[in-house]
């Protein structure tokens, strides 16, 4: 098994040196983000503690987080305001978690959705690392299989149509425009760390880097006929994608300084266990490589209904969320979300052992959301979410604690708050009002 | 059925949708204005090409065999197609970025070459000598099935240059599970060349992909002699065995290095000679195979303006040091990472019709999932595949030929795949304690009867309903076991079976759609009956009430139809359950991999009689399929479906002239006929743009 453990024994001590670099230098200490999204949710009395005000012992899901509990802080009674958007739940959870935009369908055939959360930071932060950002999932989104019936004159999408959108990405750039997540342990390492070998050869690969630019430009330069036809909004994602193209034409040309090789890749897998296992292992890598210091984690996508049969049953994780109280489904749905929550657990205890070059931990600087899909599998609601913050950004967060928020208020009132926490205040972020949840800040 | 001869009534068709769009008599250029003024049409915004079509156009256009798409992320879907235009990035991501710099960079290395190549695809040859083509495990182009005991193959090299080349075949032995451990390899194979032995290979068992067998030989200028003899060891099989025992080929490929220091290159699928060096010799060698490269890719035709900046930077590659073929191939990286390749639409001409050029790109993107072929673009040229073009210019004509053609395995490769759902086995798990022969190659094996069932209707033009109700199945080792059948084939090796019993009827109880609504430890009559209800009668139920617990019955202590009964015993529940059960309660004899079974782990006997919500009893497998055969939706139902995934986007009530014509007014329409009233429609000539 390919483990970030192992990869540290091959590459010695490289690892300590690029957070010496950039970020040690920066005049403020860096700070970093994750949000890890859990299908399906969690079942409530073994996720959410029991009463308000300082945590004592953790629920049972969570035990392996113990060591941490100081660290952690959890925000019980938020509605997700993505779930009113549809009868089912599930189709409006992942698209709203970071954006806090419930579903719009428009007349001009595109998706609304906002910036997501992710995103601000990503703009803030824009230059201070390689990618400014890494979606990463275990799962890849559904194909959405909707089927209408030609009865609607509407110009555009039916509401179903964009709730596809809404359904497969946690993390959007702007205003109807998703970002997909890369879902190939190996795909996502060459991504951070270069490809095995480069096509060519390294005299290729030098000369291919000089010329990126000038080979976008001669078939970019001279596309003004081909746009003259087109409509303002069609000519816009021309632009988009030109611009987009010579982004990552560039990150490409600026190659990963960590020390990390391409022969280290991860083994490609079939196997969810150690699929999931890489995915935060190469998270990992990507914080203490500070090539990035923002991260979207699915470790599977909304509604999954994957089996998890190294746990010793086949049955859907959908399908045992809807448990109906039955005790030997709801025992085989507590041993998928403990296996999820002991990743988890283990990715923390990796970034609390990476030292950051300034006398701490990567954990002291990272803070990590929790976002389940649902507040209650069973019943597919989403009123009253337990949202669950890991590493208080250097005491900025008010942790060991389990704080009740107003029942049933949009939850962009914590992404505010968190917003505040990071020093990039955007007290109107989302679509309506502009509370925010003071009482998670120190 | 009868199949029927669509090319004629596709013209009556037309002369319907024309009059419904416009009553005078005489065709008239201000007609074709009004043409596009019907409101269906609509604007559908600007987005990038799918996965498969990117996929396939690299492959055309640069004459390789295989570009791995696979992990190009999945553009969120309307409509539950592909190919539909929707979200707001139009596809288009970091992510995605990374990936096709990454494709497009080693598919330019893989086609820009100093060598001479010929490629000779073995299942395409017109003398088969006995061996069959069969479609591969992980879909893709046919390869040929070489069976113990058959003869040598023969065929011609046309070789542009004599001397000495380099020889590869791909190639692979499998054994069916059938076979007996202490059976010999089947074979050596000897490649001869001109009458000469050249090589002798030792075959070796692959499982997941073919290998390449090298050989070296002098090649004569122009047409040679190729053999492959098969040296069959010695055996004796069973029936079973002998269809379980076979060899996979792929394609022959021949390549000549070009003298080193030399100036000859191999660029996509022409050998170019740039003579000596000297000012402007590389432009000028270049410029038309570069040129003729942008076309096909862009789908229309190249101004100097736009071609200029591409030899630039081949020739500042060159002068900053790369050997000519590299500097090559960042032109051919350029016209690949042009938004005119990636992005699916053609800008229409003022009047909102689409002319000839993109009226090629809207044939072949929709048919074949490609960037237009020669044929294609000299008709475009020509001012053809308009509404007055006649002969072999024609829409009807080209749809006709392009039907046929291999191109045209986009229909049974994508759209019957997203069509019933079936990309649901692509990492499909069973619970090896109750299905434990389950495995990657029995998802694949049913797949590939699903495309064969389907590419045999499309080719010998039979009514689309077919789909539903015929009885023609092909079967390999794997679903031999499914089906209960005598063993037969190997992988890739489909033959030919039909259901003794009656049962196995249409694509519906085929392994591919009864797995594919399947979980890995038991079946969904509730997801099979959605997936029919909306799929197949495009009359899908609305979703489950907010605090619906789902139902999920546990088999091994209770009978799920029992715990069905009950659950639409609560009337809430009943409004959708009523018209879902019966549509998937008659599946339940079909186990989650597809196999006939009698009863449920409980012990309980499958009782798959239903009613449906207008007291019509449906009383198993086979009268549900009479029942849905028979029904007036089911047709219209598949023409919808078409459509989108022709269209790019679903259909609108203005639409519903064409579907009716589609659907060829209640007589039985094939797919040929279908598509082809589709490509004459306003719906797909004209792309109103939006408005500013």
């Amino acid at each position: 098994m390919w483990t970030r453990r192992q990869l540290l024994g091959g590459a010695g001590a490289a690892l300590a040196m690029p957070l010496i670099g950039r970020a040690a230098e920066a005049t403020k200490p860096p700070l970093r983000f994750v949000a890890w999204f859990m299908p399906n949710g969690f079942y409530r009395t073994a996720y959410r503690p029991s009463t308000f005000g300082p945590i004592s012992t953790l629920p049972s899901t969570l035990a392996n987080l113990s060591p941490y509990k100081d660290r952690l802080t959890f925000v019980s009674g938020l509605r997700n305001a993505g779930a009113d958007l549809a009868e089912d739940a599930h189709w409006g959870s992942l698209g709203a978690m970071l954006t806090g935009h419930a579903l719009e369908v428009s007349a001009t055939a595109s998706v609304k959705n906002g910036q997501s959360f992710d995103q601000v930071l990503a703009s803030a932060w824009r230059g201070l690392t390689r990618l400014n950002s890494l979606e990463l999932s275990s799962e890849a989104p559904w194909p959405c299989s909707v089927v209408f019936q030609p009865d609607s004159d509407r110009e555009g999408p039916l509401p179903f149509e964009s709730l596809c959108a809404y359904k497969s990405y946690l993390s959007w750039d702007g205003p109807g425009r998703p970002r997909p997540a890369m879902i190939e342990p190996r795909a996502a390492f060459e991504r951070l760390f270069g490809r095995v070998d480069h096509p060519g050869g390294d005299e290729a690969r030098a000369r291919r880097v000089m010329l990126g630019q000038s080979i976008l430009d001669s078939v970019m330069q001279p596309l003004n006929k081909w746009t003259r036809n087109l409509s303002s909004h069609d000519r816009e994602r021309v632009e988009q994608y030109t611009t987009m193209l010579r982004e990552v034409e560039a990150t490409l040309a600026t190659p990963s300084t960590c020390g990390i090789t391409p022969a280290q890749a991860p083994p490609t897998t079939t196997s969810i266990e150690t699929h999931v296992q890489q995915m935060h292992a190469l998270m990992n890598l990507a914080l203490s490589c500070d090539e990035t210091r923002i991260i979207t984690y699915s470790i599977g996508r909304a509604g999954s209904e994957r089996p998890y049969q190294h746990l010793g049953f086949s049955d859907s994780h959908h399908n045992l969320s809807h448990h109906a109280d039955r005790p030997e489904h709801i025992q085989r749905l507590l041993m998928i979300e403990r296996w999820c929550a002991d990743q988890l657990s283990d990715f923390v205890r990796g970034l609390d052992e990476t030292p950051d070059g300034r006398g701490g931990t990567l954990l002291d600087s990272t803070l990590i959301l929790v976002c389940p899909e649902l507040d209650d599998g069973n019943l597919h609601t989403n009123q009253d979410v337990t949202y669950l913050l890991i590493g208080n950004l250097g005491g900025r967060i008010r942790s060991g604690q389990h704080i009740p928020a107003p029942h049933s208020a949009s939850h962009t009132l914590l992404l505010r708050a968190l917003l505040r926490a990071y020093g990039v205040p955007q007290d109107d972020f989302g679509p309506t009002g502009t509370g925010v949840l003071t009482s998670v800040l120190s | 059925m009868t199949a029927r001869n669509w090319s004629l009534t596709a013209g009556t068709a037309l002369s319907l949708v024309l009059a419904s769009c416009d009553n005078t008599p005489e065709p008239s250029p201000p007609q074709e204005a009004a043409l596009c003024d019907v409101q269906s049409v609509g604007a559908l915004p600007l987005g990038r090409r799918d996965n498969l079509t990117l996929g396939r156009s690299v492959e055309d256009l640069l004459g390789l065999p295989h570009i791995n798409i696979s992990r190009l992320p999945t553009p969120s879907t309307a409509s539950g197609f592909t190919n539909t235009r929707l979200d707001a990035s139009g596809g288009v991501s970091d992510t995605f970025l990374n990936e096709w710099l990454n494709i497009v960079a080693e598919a330019s290395l893989a086609a820009v070459r100093r060598e001479e190549r010929r490629i000779i695809d073995l299942a395409s040859l017109p003398e088969l000598n006995g061996a069959r083509t069969t479609i591969p495990l992980g879909g893709g182009r046919p390869r040929l099935s070489y069976m113990h005991g058959s003869p040598s193959l023969s065929f011609a090299l046309d070789a542009p240059s004599g001397g000495e080349w380099q020889l590869y075949l791909e190639a692979a032995w499998w054994l069916g599970w059938e076979v007996e451990e202490n059976i010999p390899d089947p074979s050596d194979l000897e490649l001869v060349v001109n009458g000469k032995i050249v090589e002798k290979w030792t075959i070796e068992a692959d499982y997941d992909s073919l290998r390449r067998y090298q050989a070296v030989s002098q090649l004569r200028k122009g047409v040679n002699e190729i053999e492959i003899v098969p040296h069959w060891k010695e055996t004796q099989l069973t029936q079973a065995e002998w269809f379980s025992y076979a060899l996979l080929l792929g394609d022959l490929v021949a390549t000549k290095p070009l003298s080193e220091g030399g100036r000859t290159v191999q660029i996509a699928t022409e050998t170019v000679d740039c003579g000596p060096e000297g000012p402007g010799a590389l432009r000028d060698c270049v410029v038309g195979p570069i040129e003729r490269l942008a076309r096909r890719a862009w789908r229309s035709p190249v101004s100097p303006e736009q071609l200029d900046p591409i030899l630039s930077v081949i020739e500042s590659a060159k002068a900053s040091g790369a050997p000519i073929e590299e500097a090559i191939r960042y032109g051919v990286e350029a016209i690949l990472l042009s938004p005119r390749f990636v992005f699916l639409q053609t800008p229409p001409s003022s009047d909102g019709l689409l002319d000839s050029f993109a009226m090629a790109d809207l044939l072949s993107n929709a048919l074949w999932r490609s960037v237009p072929d020669d044929t294609l673009l000299s008709c475009a040229e020509s001012g053809g595949l308009t509404p007055a073009s006649e002969g072999s210019c024609s829409i009807g004509d080209q749809v006709r030929r392009m039907l046929q053609a291999p191109g045209a395995d986009a229909l049974h490769a994508d759209f019957v795949n997203q069509w019933l759902g079936l990309w649901r086995l692509d990492k499909a798990e069973r619970d090896p304690t109750l299905y434990p022969h389950f495995g990657p190659e029995t998802t694949r094996s049913m797949r590939m009867e699903a495309r064969r069932i389907v590419m045999n209707i499309l080719h010998d033009d039979r009514p689309v309903l077919d789909l539903i109700d015929a009885p023609d199945r092909w079967i390999d080792s794997e679903l031999a076991r499914i089906y209960d059948a005598s063993p037969r084939g190997g992988p890739d090796e489909l033959t030919p079976w039909h259901d003794p019993a009656g049962v196995r009827l249409g694509i519906l109880t085929s392994a591919a759609f009864l797995a594919a609504t399947s979980q890995a430890n038991r079946t969904s009559p509730v997801h099979r009956g959605v997936a029919l209800l909306t799929n197949v009668l495009c009359a899908p139920p609305g979703p489950p009430a907010p605090d619906t617990p789902l139902f999920v019955p546990d088999e091994h202590k209770v009978n799920p139809l029992d715990a069905l009964d009950a659950h639409r015993a609560d009337p809430t529940c009943a409004a959708c359950h009523q018209a879902i059960d019966p549509m998937g309660v008659p599946l339940e004899i079909f186990d989650a991999e597809g196999r006939i079974r009698g009863e449920y782990a409980n012990g309980d006997v499958i009782n798959t009689s239903a009613e449906l919500p207008n007291g019509t009893q449906i009383l198993g497998p086979e009268s549900l399929v009479q029942h849905l055969a028979s029904h007036p939706d089911v047709e219209s139902c598949i023409a919808q479906r078409l459509f989108t995934w022709l269209q790019g986007r679903s259909p609108r009530n203005a639409d519903n002239e064409l579907l009716k014509a589609m659907t060829n007014g209640g007589s039985p329409a094939s797919f040929g006929f279908m598509i082809e009233t589709w490509a004459q429609s306003p719906q797909a000539r004209c792309q109103v743009r939006p408005v500013e």
